[in-house]
């Protein structure tokens, strides 16, 4: 072999070498920047919020902050009974606004998916609440749900069901925040849900109508299994919207009357900004990120579940 | 070749001096500015923003241009104290609630004693009221804000409401309670149409502790270290709301009202009296918002026998300027113009501002256009502030909160009054 020959050998094995490594490193270098900003946004806060939920510290005293490791915790869970009724409240209201939101949603998106005329339309029109702004929402449905002089109450009277103190009873009050939140979020999963139906390919119902399948056994074995996949991820997104829920509660109750309707969003922040109490507040938000991972990693186990 | 001599040499030396003049003459010639954050009520106590209003007249005769923020109580608060912390210098001038003067925010704002030791005589420092001042001082006595509204809690009523059922002003809480009953009219098919009392319950509230001060009662003890919600005071006076409330004297959404609710119902008729904050009183006579206002009526709050009369809660507004800030000499300015003699007597007469001046309520022009003022100022000073305790929003919210639940029924009052005393006496 000529020499020159060896040394190019050499050298293109070197390169090929160079070469793979910086084609293995290529997509991480192209991913960086993404993941820097992720890293500032999202994951600096995550931790300085947990760091920040060890300590005693005031806002406006950042001088006397003391270290208490998780005395802050203990507070909440043995020590805060508001905590408790926070929790129950805000659990029950995930609840029951998503099982409300599923069936409403599934309703509506079958009811779309099977329209043969209008239905761009039909389903456009359907999607108006979702995009009205949850405050919006709050402030409009405040002003129906008045006693006095609210819409509703104008309705129940004209049908002589008597009126309902929807703001004001403790009862009343969990449905008054309960049916706008519904009505304003049941378009998102019926969206999810029209692209799911979307996917399933016609021939399986053409080869159940042929077994003489009813509506409700296609539905049962074809189109309710083939979109949970669909209603999976709309259950996740729901689930942690609902439990961080804030902007439409503060408008329509302010959390009351008492504690009635206060959710754990609401409470984190009066502990924050009205308390001033900013560890108090980052255990509380500490907390509530656990429950969104709780119940992310159940519906993340039961989509894999599915798939397998 | 393209010859490029022109960026040579003289060139660049024009070019250079051209940038210099322009960065120089944009700096000479940007207007002196500062920005003002400022609750909606206390900037149309100012004249909002009509061309005659106090801020638009400052800007006219000085030449400083003043970028108003506005923004509701809590809000403000959390604006203000964001800035603060932040050391951002966004807000040159800030207002604030008395209740929130106490040392935790003080260290966020310019000490003015050297700023007041400047000011003239036509200024005249003396004439504010003084315990007004003493309660913007630090805890080292230094002065850290001025005041520039204050005002207490009333009684207005309606007087042809009152006249009609043959009933005098309420002067303790049995006669308005009476009134209250008396005043309460429901139609036949069981529709209330006027209430004979309006309060605003809504979460955050301070009506409880309005009523409480005026049954000689106390949140707190003089030293600020033990709750005294179990008094026999705290005790008659969720009773008397838990009445007034079960018996259908007021709105069972009161629960839910903040303050405009409630001046809507007076304004419109369909209540009778309410308890709240003196400044209100120009919505309450404002021909533009009401057909009634030839009707309203105000008088100290109702007491128990043995409390001074008119006691109740004294609320302030005090306005400061950010340590941070760039502009402080524009800022102190602009206080002064808000809180000299003339500006707050305008205020008083024009626009129903609770004047921080003696000098205003022994105005003869003041008396003949508001000849109530001697009642209000009887009112504001035998009244009292909240107590400056830096977590007392948490304290007033437990009240609140517990105080709430005995008026459902969800407790009695003295499990309600017991559980707020442990909770509180906790906190402190």
């Amino acid at each position: 072999m000529a020499k020159e020959d060896f040394f190019r050998k050499d050298h293109i094995g070197i390169e090929n070498n160079i070469s793979s490594r910086i084609q293995y490193l290529v997509p991480y270098i192209l991913l960086s920047p993404a993941l820097v900003i992720l890293g500032v946004i999202m994951l600096y806060p995550t931790v300085y919020n947990i760091y920040l939920s060890l300590w005693e510290w005031r806002y406006t005293s950042p001088g006397s902050a003391k270290f208490i490791g998780l005395e802050n915790y203990y507070n909440v869970f043995l020590n805060d009974p508001t905590f408790w009724q926070v929790l129950r409240f805000t659990l029950l209201f995930t609840a029951v606004t998503i099982g409300l939101e599923f069936l409403l949603g599934i309703g509506s998106a079958l009811i779309f998916n099977n329209m043969k005329k209008g239905k761009r339309v039909a389903a456009s029109l359907f999607l108006i609440p979702y995009s009205v702004a949850p405050i919006a929402v709050g402030l409009t449905w405040r002003l129906l749900w008045m006693n006095d002089y609210g819409l509703v109450n104008f309705f129940l009277k004209l049908i002589g069901l008597g009126t309902v103190d929807w703001l004001t009873n403790p009862v009343a009050s969990f449905f008054a925040v309960i049916i706008p939140e519904v009505w304003r979020s049941t378009p998102f999963v019926t969206m999810i849900l029209m692209a799911g139906l979307a996917s399933i390919p016609e021939e399986l119902y053409e080869a159940a109508d042929v077994d003489g399948c009813t509506v409700w056994n296609k539905f049962k074995s074809i189109t309710f299994p083939l979109i949970v996949p669909s209603l999976t991820i709309a259950l996740m997104f729901q689930t942690i919207f609902k439990l961080r829920v804030f902007d439409l509660v503060i408008t329509l109750t302010g959390g009351g009357p008492g504690t009635a309707t206060l959710p754990i969003g609401v409470l984190i922040y009066r502990t924050c900004f009205r308390y001033l109490n900013g560890g108090y507040a980052a255990t509380l938000s500490v907390i509530l990120l656990l429950l969104g991972v709780i119940f992310s990693m159940l519906y993340i186990k039961l989509m894999s579940r599915k798939d397998v | 070749m393209l010859k490029t001599t022109w960026l040579s040499g003289k060139g660049w030396f024009l070019f250079v001096a051209l940038m210099v003049l322009v960065v120089a003459g944009s700096t000479t010639a940007a207007p002196q500015k500062i920005t003002v954050l400022i609750h909606p009520t206390l900037y149309e106590a100012t004249g909002g923003n009509s061309d005659q209003g106090v801020i638009a007249q400052f800007s006219k005769r000085t030449g400083i241009e003043v970028e108003v923020v506005t923004s509701p109580t809590s809000d403000l608060r959390e604006k203000e104290l964001i800035e603060f912390m932040a050391r951002s210098g966004r807000y040159d001038v800030a207002f604030q609630l008395s209740s929130w003067m106490n040392d935790e925010l003080f260290q966020y704002l310019e000490p003015l004693d050297t700023y007041v030791a400047k000011t003239g005589k036509s200024y005249d420092f003396k004439d504010i009221i003084g315990s007004l001042v003493q309660s913007n001082r630090d805890s080292k006595g230094k002065l850290r804000a001025i005041p520039f509204r204050v005002g207490t809690a009333m009684l207005y009523y309606n007087k042809a409401m009152l006249a009609n059922k043959g009933l005098k002003v309420p002067k303790n809480w049995d006669e308005f309670y009476d009134a209250a009953q008396k005043l309460t009219v429901v139609n036949e098919k069981g529709e209330t149409k006027v209430y004979g009392v309006v309060q605003t319950l809504y979460p955050d509230n301070k009506d409880y502790i309005r009523v409480l001060y005026g049954m000689g009662g106390f949140v707190l003890d003089e030293k600020m270290t033990k709750c005294t919600l179990n008094s026999t005071a705290a005790k008659k006076m969720v009773h008397l709301f838990k009445n007034l409330y079960s018996k259908g004297y007021m709105p069972k959404e009161v629960l839910a009202w903040d303050r405009d609710p409630q001046i809507t119902a007076l304004q419109q008729g369909r209540a009778a009296m309410g308890i709240f904050y003196s400044p209100y009183w120009g919505r309450l006579i404002d021909q533009k918002s009401t057909k009634i206002a030839d009707q309203m009526g105000w008088a100290p709050v109702p007491t128990s026998s043995g409390v001074p009369q008119g006691r109740s809660l004294n609320d302030g507004w005090n306005i400061s300027i950010d340590k941070n800030s760039r502009n402080k000499d524009l800022a102190w300015e602009f206080i002064i113009e808000l809180t000299n003699k003339e500006n707050q007597l305008i205020m008083a007469k024009k626009y129903a501002n609770g004047a921080i001046r003696s000098s205003v309520y022994q105005s003869k022009e003041y008396l003949a256009e508001f000849p109530l003022a001697n009642d209000w100022l009887m009112a504001t000073s035998s009244s009292l502030f909240a107590p400056p305790h830096p977590r007392f929003a948490e304290i007033q919210d437990i009240m609140n909160m517990e105080i709430t639940d005995a008026l459902l029924n969800k407790k009695s009052t003295e499990d309600a009054l017991n559980n707020a005393v442990k909770r509180i006496n906790k906190l402190l």
